[in-house]
C-alpha cells in the first residue's frame, strides 16, 4: 500500500468554468485572479458545482449558497498574512504569492522547479502548482475517480 | 493492480431528481406544442383535433416545470436575481428569457386558436416553433456547458434532448388522444387515422433517438478515460439496469417493435407502447442527470 497526499485547494483558475456558467454573475474573478463568490447574490442553483472539474464547490448547508476555498481572501486582503493553510504548514511546504510579479518567491520557484498542475486538460488554467506531484497519484485522481 | 482511493473530499451532487423532472416536463411541453402547430401552423388537417389540447398541455407543463427549478434551488426567494443579473455565457440565463417568452407566446397562440383567428394563430404558432425548440434545446446546453462531467460535455446533448423531447411529446399526444376519444367523446371511438399518423412519427423519432443515444455512448466508450468510465457505468455498471433495461429496451426497442408490427397494431397496443416510451424518456432524463454526476471527480 502506498499513501499519496495531495492538498486540494481551489485552483483559482484563469479561465474558470464555474464563473462562466453562473446565471446571476454571483461568482467572478477578482483582479488578482482569486475566484470569489458573492454570498448575497448566489441563488444556490448548483451550476458552478456541476462545472468545476476539481469538485471544489459545495452548498453551504446553512446559508444554501455555493462556497469554496478562496485562499482566505478576506485575510489576505486585510494584510493578516498568507492563507491559513500556507501560514500553518509546519514544514513550510506551501508558498503563496503573486505569479505576475517576476521577483516574487513563487515566480522563482515555478521558474526553477519542475512543477505541474492537476487536470491541465480541463482547460480551466488552474493556478495551484505542485512540486514533485506523484505521477501515479495524479493519474489516479484523474482517471480512477474514487473507486 | 487493484487500487483503492480514500478521500476526505465530500462528493456532492449538484443536480438531482428535480432537475431531471424539469428537463422531462419542458421536453413534453415542447413536443406537444410542435404537434399542436402541425395543423394550425403547417396546415396538416389530420392533426387538427390535437391543436387546442396540444397548446393547453404545452402551456400547463411549462408553467409547472420551473417550479422544480425553485424546489432545486438553495435560495428560491432570490429567483428574481435571474432576471436582473444576466450572464450571456450561462445557459440558465438564456432559460430565464426563454421560460418567460415561450409560455406567453403559447397563451397568445392558444387565445387566437380558441377565438378562431386562423391567420394570427398561424403566425404565433410559427413564432412558437423556434421558441419551443430553444426552450428544450437550451436544457441540453445546461449539461454540455457543465464541462466537469464527461457524459455531459458533448455537443450531442442539445440534439439528443430535442429528439427525446419529441419522442416523449408524441407518445403523450397518442395517450391523450386515446383517453380523450375513449372517455370524453360521444361515440367512444378512437380516431385511428390520427393515432396511426402519430405512430408513424413516433417510429421514426424513436429510431433517430436510438441512433443518437447509442452513437453518443459508443463515442464515450471508446473515448478518453473519464468518458470510457461513464460509458461503462451506463452500459455495464450501476446504471445499466436503468439505461439498457428501462430506457433502451423497455422504453425504445419494445415500443418500436409494438408500433411497427402491422398485425398487432391496435388502440391498446398504441396506448401501452406510448406509456412505455414516456417511462423510458423519463428514465433517460434521470440517467443523464444522475448518471452524469455519479462518478466522483476527485
Amino acid at each position: 500500500m502506498r499513501n499519496h497526499y495531495i492538498p486540494m485547494l481551489c485552483n483559482q483558475c484563469k479561465r474558470p468554468a464555474c464563473t462562466s456558467v453562473c446565471p446571476v454573475e454571483a461568482t467572478y474573478s477578482l483582479d488578482n485572479g482569486i475566484v470569489y463568490i458573492d454570498p448575497h447574490r448566489c441563488i444556490g442553483c448548483g451550476y458552478c458545482m456541476a462545472a468545476c472539474p476539481y469538485a471544489m464547490r459545495f452548498l453551504n448547508p446553512h446559508r444554501n449558497v455555493a462556497e469554496k476555498c478562496d485562499w482566505c481572501w478576506p485575510r489576505v486582503r486585510d494584510g493578516q498574512g498568507p492563507p491559513n493553510c500556507v501560514a500553518n504548514c509546519p514544514g513550510g511546504a506551501m508558498v503563496f504569492g503573486d505569479i505576475n510579479d517576476p521577483s516574487s518567491k513563487i515566480t522563482r520557484i515555478i521558474a526553477s522547479e519542475s512543477v505541474t498542475v492537476v487536470k491541465p486538460e480541463s482547460g480551466n488554467g488552474p493556478t495551484v502548482y505542485y512540486i514533485g506531484l506523484d505521477d501515479e497519484a495524479a493519474r489516479l485522481v484523474e482517471t480512477e475517480g474514487g473507486h | 493492480m487493484e487500487s483503492t482511493l480514500l478521500y476526505t473530499v465530500p462528493h456532492e451532487h449538484s443536480f438531482g431528481i428535480a432537475i431531471a423532472i424539469y428537463f422531462y416536463l419542458t421536453g413534453l411541453s415542447a413536443g406537444s406544442f410542435i404537434i399542436s402547430t402541425l395543423a394550425y401552423g403547417f396546415g396538416f388537417e389530420k392533426y387538427k383535433p390535437l391543436g387546442k389540447i396540444g397548446v393547453v398541455v404545452a402551456t400547463l407543463l411549462l408553467v409547472a416545470a420551473p417550479m422544480f427549478l425553485l424546489i432545486h434551488s438553495g435560495r428560491p426567494e432570490r429567483a428574481w436575481h435571474l432576471f436582473v443579473y444576466m450572464n450571456g455565457s450561462s445557459p440558465i440565463s438564456w432559460g430565464s428569457i426563454l421560460l418567460t417568452i415561450y409560455p406567453i407566446n403559447c397563451i397568445i397562440y392558444g387565445y387566437f386558436m380558441f377565438k378562431g383567428n386562423a391567420k394570427l394563430t398561424k403566425t404565433f404558432g410559427l413564432i412558437g416553433i423556434p421558441l419551443a425548440l430553444s426552450v428544450h434545446g437550451y436544457t441540453g446546453f445546461i449539461l454540455s456547458f457543465a464541462k466537469a462531467h464527461a457524459l455531459w460535455r458533448s455537443s450531442m446533448m442539445p440534439i439528443l434532448f430535442l429528439v427525446s423531447a419529441l419522442v416523449s411529446g408524441v407518445a403523450m399526444m397518442i395517450l391523450i388522444t386515446i383517453i380523450r376519444d375513449k372517455l370524453f367523446s360521444k361515440e367512444g371511438k378512437v380516431n385511428m387515422e390520427l393515432i396511426q399518423g402519430l405512430g408513424k412519427m413516433l417510429t421514426w423519432l424513436i429510431i433517430a433517438d436510438l441512433f443518437l443515444s447509442l452513437s453518443d455512448l459508443a463515442v464515450h466508450y471508446f473515448g478518453e478515460a473519464e468518458s470510457h468510465e461513464v460509458a461503462s457505468l451506463l452500459l455495464m455498471g450501476a446504471f445499466a439496469p436503468l439505461f439498457i433495461g428501462i430506457e433502451t429496451i423497455f422504453g425504445k426497442v419494445l415500443p418500436l417493435i409494438l408500433i411497427s408490427t402491422p398485425p398487432i397494431r391496435s388502440v391498446p397496443v398504441y396506448g401501452v407502447a406510448s406509456l412505455m416510451v414516456m417511462i423510458g424518456i423519463f428514465t433517460m432524463r434521470c440517467n443523464m442527470v444522475l448518471g452524469g454526476e455519479y462518478i466522483p471527480l476527485l
